[in-house]
């Protein structure tokens, strides 16, 4: 683990532009060796303007994000699945 | 119109002037920005090859082949596309336009490989022409690992996320592809005398 | 969708030497956790803008977001944070995090694990537990480095006793006065805390990047489950 990693806490900041729901507690399942994680406990890299988020199992890139001014780019091709949770006044179904 | 905090300065910068690219500012440090953890490779591991589009090997050199070439001294400005302009940075490193010399081939375009799987995409003539090295020294000492040591691209008249850290190899490539910050909505090309930092700038 | 506030300082309060802390109104500010944090933004006159992250040191009840910022001498936004006066003003958008709380109805017992600064959310969850008077049982054990160091010392003294408990370890204290707690956090300690925990302890340790490593690696070694260990990384240095 490098001395400059944080984990993703880090990236709620960005998400919360683009999922309403906490992103932090949302659970990931990495597209490389399937380990299931929420992004709290992910591996997170801060390259200005953007975040990358590794899996802490085993290092593949599960999501890359980047911001700048106006425009957002979202990768999540390193995730085969994003479970959400959602607020409790947000039952209807 | 934006918030401002009256008597903020934040990093010792000085102002754009012609030397500069614009929206850039000059600082005395170094920063890093890493998209994973500071790879740590033995130097009987590392090598360096040229391959074409198919994979297939054209050239390689191991750590001591690598340092057997003639290597040169570059003093360049470095502008990071987070806004930062370092004056002056002194490297050692062999040009690319050596690496290239033996291989014959009518690629317009290249791939820098690295570890991590960072790639980042670069026309062919951006390499070639005295403007590109494969860099392993900085300011008279060992390339540090944070800083892309053991050996770094080093193409200063592009944004420096163009001059891929932890470099283990080109691609010589038909058509452009664009690597790993490049999907993700930075600049295909990356002038800084342009602004051209991200998609559609 | 979270936006940039407006923060208002509406009092300073010196801790240590090095770090102080701010007491902010924000209007529209919607509530948050224990253990959540904002992010700061400073945007100098010629547009050039820093952000850093801060954790709220304040507990859930308080009409008032309090933060504590420790001075980082070559920081970029800690030493202006650390300078501002009532009724100056800065940009901040939160609360962010819900991974990292301690949320009222938690009745596990809990260990806190505090590196330097990774203290400052722990305290929002500390003065949280104080509030709620639950039996859950809560203990903090803080890694600072000398005796000065020591952000809310007496605080600290006051809130032990009951249901939490309170150990202060310093690394780095020269002097022979100090008469608690030396060296780090080692594996002595953590062990005689998590045995004497009854059942599913939860922990939650915040820091620098390293500290957390060790902390977390410890615990699990210890046979804590690792989904019952959070984390929260400050990276190499607290922010700056």
């Amino acid at each position: 683990m490098d001395a400059t990693a944080l984990d993703g806490n880090v990236a709620a900041g960005i998400l919360a532009h683009i999922f309403y729901p906490e992103m932090t507690i949302a659970a990931t399942s990495c597209a490389h060796c399937g380990a299931v994680r929420q992004l709290g406990e992910l591996v997170a890299y801060v390259h200005a303007p953007g975040v990358i988020l590794r899996c802490s199992s085993c290092d593949a890139v599960l999501l890359r994000v980047m911001q700048n001014r106006n425009r957002m780019w979202l990768d999540m091709r390193g995730v085969s699945l994003l479970q959400l949770e959602l607020p409790d006044d947000d039952t209807s179904a | 119109m934006p918030f401002v905090n009256k008597g903020f300065h934040g990093r010792p910068r000085q102002p754009s002037t012609g030397l500069v690219p614009p929206g850039q500012y000059v600082v005395d440090d170094f920063p890093v920005l890493t998209a994973g953890r500071t790879p740590k490779l033995s130097l009987d591991l590392w090598d360096f090859t040229i391959t074409d589009e198919s994979g297939a090997r054209l050239a390689r050199w191991t750590w001591d082949q690598f340092q057997a070439l003639p290597s040169e001294d570059i003093t360049a400005d470095i502008h990071c596309v987070t806004k930062w302009t370092k004056l002056g940075t002194r490297w050692s490193g062999v040009s690319v336009d050596k690496l290239l010399s033996g291989i014959d081939t009518e690629a317009n375009f290249v791939m820098a490989l690295a570890e991590l799987d960072y790639t980042t995409n670069l026309p062919i003539a951006d390499v070639r022409g005295n403007q590109a090295w494969v860099a392993f020294e900085f300011d008279g000492k060992e390339l540090a690992p944070e800083h892309g040591g053991p050996a770094r691209l080093l193409v200063p008249h592009l944004y420096f996320w163009k001059s891929a850290k932890w470099v283990r190899g080109l691609r010589l490539l038909n058509n452009d592809q664009p690597g790993f910050w490049e999907s993700l909505g930075y600049n295909n090309y990356g002038d800084p005398w342009r602004e051209q930092r991200y998609q559609g700038d | 969708m979270l936006n940039w506030l407006i923060a208002t300082v509406t009092a300073t309060i010196t801790e240590t030497p090095d770090s102080m802390s701010l007491r902010l109104d924000i209007p529209g500010w919607p509530g948050h956790r224990a253990g959540q944090h904002v992010d700061v933004r400073l945007t100098a006159e010629d547009g050039y803008s820093a952000e850093r992250s801060y954790s709220i040191a304040s507990p859930p009840s308080s009409n008032e977001v309090e933060l504590t910022i420790v001075r980082l001498d070559d920081g970029e936004v800690s030493p202006y944070l650390a300078d501002l006066a009532v009724g100056d003003q800065f940009e901040l958008r939160g609360p962010i995090g819900g991974y990292f709380v301690w949320n009222s109805g938690e009745t596990r017992p809990v260990l806190l694990l505090g590196g330097g600064s990774g203290v400052v959310p722990l305290m929002s969850m500390l003065r949280f537990h104080a509030e709620l008077r639950t039996t859950a049982r809560m203990h903090l054990i803080y890694s600072a480095r000398t005796e000065v160091d020591i952000l809310y010392r007496d605080e600290l003294a006051a809130l032990s006793g009951d249901t939490r408990d309170v150990t202060v370890t310093l690394s780095r204290e020269p002097s022979s006065a100090w008469s608690g707690r030396r060296g780090r956090i080692d594996l002595d300690l953590l062990s005689q805390v998590t045995n004497a925990a009854s059942g599913n302890l939860l922990c939650l340790v915040c820091g620098p990047t390293p500290f957390v490593e060790a902390m977390a690696d410890a615990l699990v070694a210890l046979g804590i489950e690792p989904n019952n260990v959070k984390t929260e990384r400050f990276g190499p240095t607290n922010g700056g």
